[in-house]
C-alpha cells in the first residue's frame, strides 16, 4: 500500500465518525406518518383546486407539467420556444408582403378619399358617389336610366292608380 | 411474474446505516404496486424501509437535521407524487434516492450564503469505535482533540466541497455504496465516479491535514 492510499485509508478512517452522527432518538418512530399526512393534505387541496380533477381526465397536461417541473432546463426552452413563437407571429403579421392586408394597410385604405380630397382642390366638396357617364344629366336622369333599364321597376310591377275621396261616407 | 434480484440490491444496508434490514424485490415491488394505486399504508411502509438511510444522506450533504429533515420528507411527497412516472428500470430505492439527492443539490446551489450546521450527536458507540479509537491516540497529530471537535472539523471540511464530491464520499466512504450504485444515483458513468471521489478525497486530505498526519 502506497503512502497516498494509506492517507486515504486514515481518512476513511475519520470519516466512519459521521457514521455515530445520529438524529435523536425516536426521530424516525414518526417520520413516515408525517410523510403520509402531509401527503394526505396535499391529495386534500388538490381536490379542492381540481388539480386531481386534471389528473384523472387529462394525465398528459399533468405528465408534461411534472416533467417541466423536474427539468428546469427544459422549461426554460420550452418558454424561449413559446416566446420566439409569439414574436415571430407578430413581426409576420405586420410584414406588408403577408399574406392579407395588415392592420396598418386597411387603415391607409380607409382614410384614402379624404387625401384624394386634399390633393385636388378645384374639385367640388362632396364627390358623387355614383359617377354616371353624363355628368350634366338632370337629377331626374338616373331615374329615367333606370326606367329603362328595367332594373327594379320590372319586378315590382307597374303602380295601379285607384281615386280617393277626401269625403267622409254619409250614414 | 417475480424479477430477479439486481446485484447493487445486496449492498444497500452499509454498516451502521439504519436498521432496516434488507429488502426483497418482491416486497418492494407489491409495495410499489400497491402504492401507485394510491395505497398509502403501503407507501408508508416504503417510507419506513429507506427513510433512515435517506435522511443520513441528506444530513451528510446538509450538516444540518432539520434541513435533511425537511428535504427528505418532501423528497418521499415528490416521490409519491411522481410514482405514476416510475418504469421499473431501476429499484424504487435508487428512483428516490435520486429524486432526494436533485432536491438536495438544488436546496444546497440557494442557501449558500446562508449556511450554518446544526449537528447530531454523535452516538454512544462513537467513543468504542476502534477506527475512531486508533486514528485520535495514535495518528492524530493533536492528541488532544476531542470527538465532538472532531466531529465539527470534519462537517466544516465536508462542507467546503462541491456538491457532487461531497455526495461521491458521503454515498461510498461514509454510507458504503459500491460505484455502480452510486453511478445509477447520479446518473454518470463509474469512471466519474472513480475521479469524483479521488479529487473528493484529495481535497478533504488537504483540510484535516492536521487530525490525519
Amino acid at each position: 500500500m502506497n503512502p497516498e492510499q494509506e492517507n486515504f485509508e486514515q481518512l476513511r478512517r475519520l470519516l466512519a465518525l459521521k457514521r455515530h452522527e445520529t438524529p435523536p432518538i425516536g426521530y424516525f418512530n414518526d417520520f413516515s406518518r408525517q410523510v403520509v399526512a402531509k401527503i394526505q393534505v396535499q391529495e386534500q387541496k388538490d381536490q379542492h383546486f381540481g388539480s386531481g380533477r386534471l389528473n384523472r381526465e387529462a394525465p398528459w397536461i399533468v405528465r408534461i407539467w411534472q416533467l417541466l417541473e423536474a427539468k428546469p432546463l427544459l422549461a426554460g426552452g420550452f418558454g424561449m420556444l413559446a416566446s420566439g413563437l409569439l414574436v415571430a407571429g407578430l413581426v409576420y403579421s405586420e410584414r406588408p408582403d403577408a399574406g392579407g392586408p395588415s392592420v396598418a394597410a386597411l387603415s391607409a385604405q380607409a382614410i384614402q378619399p379624404a387625401d384624394e380630397l386634399a390633393l385636388e382642390p378645384d374639385q367640388p366638396l362632396h364627390k358623387p358617389l355614383l359617377q354616371s357617364a353624363e355628368p350634366e344629366a338632370s337629377s331626374v336622369a338616373g331615374a329615367a336610366m333606370l326606367g329603362e333599364t328595367g332594373f327594379l321597376i320590372d319586378q315590382i310591377g307597374a303602380p295601379v292608380v285607384q281615386p280617393a275621396s277626401f269625403f267622409a261616407p254619409a250614414h | 411474474m417475480i424479477m430477479a434480484e439486481p446485484a447493487s440490491r445486496k449492498t444497500y444496508n452499509s454498516p451502521g446505516e439504519g436498521s432496516s434490514g434488507p429488502v426483497s424485490p418482491p416486497d418492494e415491488e407489491s409495495l410499489v404496486k400497491r402504492a401507485r394505486h394510491g395505497d398509502l399504508s403501503a407507501y408508508d411502509d416504503l417510507v419506513r424501509l429507506y427513510q433512515e438511510r435517506i435522511y443520513a444522506t441528506l444530513y451528510h450533504m446538509t450538516s444540518n437535521h432539520e434541513d435533511a429533515n425537511d428535504l427528505a420528507q418532501e423528497a418521499f411527497i415528490k416521490a409519491f407524487q411522481a410514482l405514476k412516472t416510475f418504469k421499473g428500470g431501476s429499484s424504487f430505492y435508487t428512483w428516490v434516492y435520486r429524486i432526494a439527492v436533485n432536491k438536495t443539490i438544488n436546496f444546497l446551489k440557494q442557501r449558500k450564503n446562508r449556511f450554518q450546521m446544526s449537528l447530531n450527536d454523535l452516538d454512544t458507540n462513537a467513543e468504542n469505535d476502534p477506527d475512531l479509537v486508533a486514528l485520535i491516540s495514535d495518528k492524530t497529530p493533536r492528541r488532544e482533540v476531542n470527538l465532538a471537535e472532531l466531529q465539527e472539523k470534519l462537517n466544516a471540511a465536508m462542507q467546503k466541497l462541491s456538491e457532487s464530491h461531497r455526495l461521491v464520499v458521503t454515498l461510498h466512504d461514509v454510507q458504503g455504496l459500491s460505484h455502480e450504485e452510486i453511478a445509477a444515483i447520479m446518473d454518470c458513468n463509474i469512471g466519474t465516479v472513480r475521479s469524483r471521489l479521488f479529487y473528493a478525497r484529495q481535497q478533504l486530505q488537504a483540510y484535516l491535514s492536521d487530525y490525519i498526519k
